[in-house]
């Protein structure tokens, strides 16, 4: 029988797949758990999966475009940060999925979104340093709640892909 | 419920700014956060927060919109201006000593160093008022026909401006069906005992595994009758597309530009000749 997974993914497919990751990713902030004073978005559960799914460079529009046009239309002010953060971040995950651990994918999968959990919260304390003061600041009041938001974003998008068979489930789509 | 949920900011006027051309607005934008990063004092502030006005008047947006752009970040501008005060010294020249204003264990708050706080709460206010502007007079559809432009000389290093302005289109399409969805989706799960409102975090984000997993097969199956759509009516990409609205730089996008080259002229040589911190 011809592994379906094996096939290379059809273009307008690939692309529709692509835009409706996007429109996930820029609702996805309008979704948190309220953590103490914090909330947790969902917008990294989200980036996570398109990553894990979608080939690197189609993974960078749904993350990096996903996001930009969530926070365009919801949170302007940090739309630049998001585009250049969550951009990377897909893209490494991305690449590390497509070129680590073959035989081992729950452990290359683990490793990737860990890696783009580091760029997030990297990418983030960086950009809030710039627009909002000292570093000091944004240790106290940024890191902690984004290395939350990384870590659980992290840890269920892996469950999600791997539990419920995402991908297998993404390759059945008809055309 | 949710599908009533407005897309984005925009508010519709018949004005100057919603008038412009939406690329000449998005370089505007970036021109405008680049003026005000380069304000290094509070007195070069005065160009950029002028510039802010002016643009906030000929928009005829409703002062009360603006202000509620504020609102989710009230707490975020108070509590950096608060640990601002504590951590910055102000930006003196070498030598020079700050003014010590409380000096007690280990707080020693500085006149430089209140300004200074002051001066970034400033920004991250002039900001957003600004990214608010270009939201609220700028439809989502004109935004990304406007990056789809700008995007286009990037072709000649094979960048996909095309796919990407289509794929932004869709995705703007999609997000208010996908929120209808969510919104089924959660209202069928709560019926069968899913809560997602109480417990700690683990059994929250426990519960929005059944919001999630369907919301995503969902998502697919959209994405894969669209695809056969687009297929059967023959989609081969941009090449020889024609477009319904074909954007064009007029006069009010000169004067824009002007006011924007002039905003960002005054922060600098106000922060180069003006030193007050």
């Amino acid at each position: 029988m011809s592994d379906r997974r094996n096939m290379p993914l059809p273009h307008v497919r690939v692309m529709c797949v692509t835009a409706v990751f996007m429109a996930l990713t820029a609702i996805s902030g309008m979704w948190s758990l309220p953590v103490g004073i914090a909330h947790i978005y969902l917008t990294d559960v989200i980036v996570c999966i398109a990553a894990l799914l979608l080939p690197p460079s189609w993974a960078c529009a749904a993350g990096g475009l996903g996001a930009f046009l969530g926070d365009l239309m919801f949170y302007p002010q940090a739309m630049f940060v998001t585009l250049i953060t969550r951009t990377v971040q897909s893209l490494v995950i991305g690449l590390m999925k497509k070129g680590l651990f073959r035989k081992h994918p729950l452990l290359r999968d683990a490793l990737a979104v860990a890696a783009g959990a580091v760029i997030m919260v990297c990418g983030y304390t960086v950009g809030h340093m710039v627009m909002y003061g000292s570093f000091e600041t944004t240790l106290i009041s940024y890191v902690l709640p984004q290395v939350i938001q990384a870590v659980f974003g992290a840890a269920v998008a892996l469950m999600i892909v791997h539990v419920f068979h995402l991908e297998k489930r993404m390759q059945k789509l008809p055309v | 419920m949710l599908a009533d949920i407005t897309l984005g900011q925009f508010y519709p006027a018949d004005s100057f700014v919603h008038k412009m051309d939406p690329r000449v607005k998005i370089v505007l934008l970036i021109v405008f956060i680049v003026g005000i990063f380069l304000a290094k004092n509070l007195i070069a502030f005065i160009p950029a927060v002028l510039f802010v006005i002016l643009a906030a008047r000929m928009s005829r947006l409703p002062v009360r919109l603006l202000i509620r752009s504020l609102k989710p970040l009230r707490f975020i501008l108070i509590f950096t201006f608060i640990l601002n005060i504590f951590f910055l010294q102000g930006n003196l020249p070498e030598g020079q000593e700050p003014t010590p204003v409380l000096d007690w264990w280990i707080i020693h708050l500085t006149a430089e160093g209140i300004l200074q706080a002051l001066l970034y709460s400033l920004r991250l206010i002039v900001l957003v008022l600004g990214s608010s502007l270009l939201t609220l007079s700028t439809s989502p559809i004109a935004l990304t026909d406007g990056l789809e432009m700008l995007m286009t000389p990037l072709k000649v290093i094979r960048f996909p401006a095309h796919e990407i302005a289509m794929m932004m289109s869709i995705a703007l399409r999609f997000i208010p069906t996908l929120l209808e969805e969510a919104d089924k989706i959660m209202k069928a799960q709560t019926a069968r005992g899913a809560d997602f409102e109480s417990g700690n975090i683990l059994k929250r984000a426990k519960a929005m595994i059944p919001l999630l997993v369907p919301l995503f097969v969902s998502a697919f199956r959209r994405a894969g009758d669209l695809a056969m759509a687009m297929e059967a009516r023959c989609y081969h990409g941009g090449e020889g597309r024609t477009r319904l609205r074909v954007l064009k730089c007029t006069w009010r996008d000169l004067w824009g530009a002007a006011a924007a080259v002039l905003m960002v002229a005054g922060c600098v040589l106000i922060s180069e000749f003006v030193h007050i911190i």
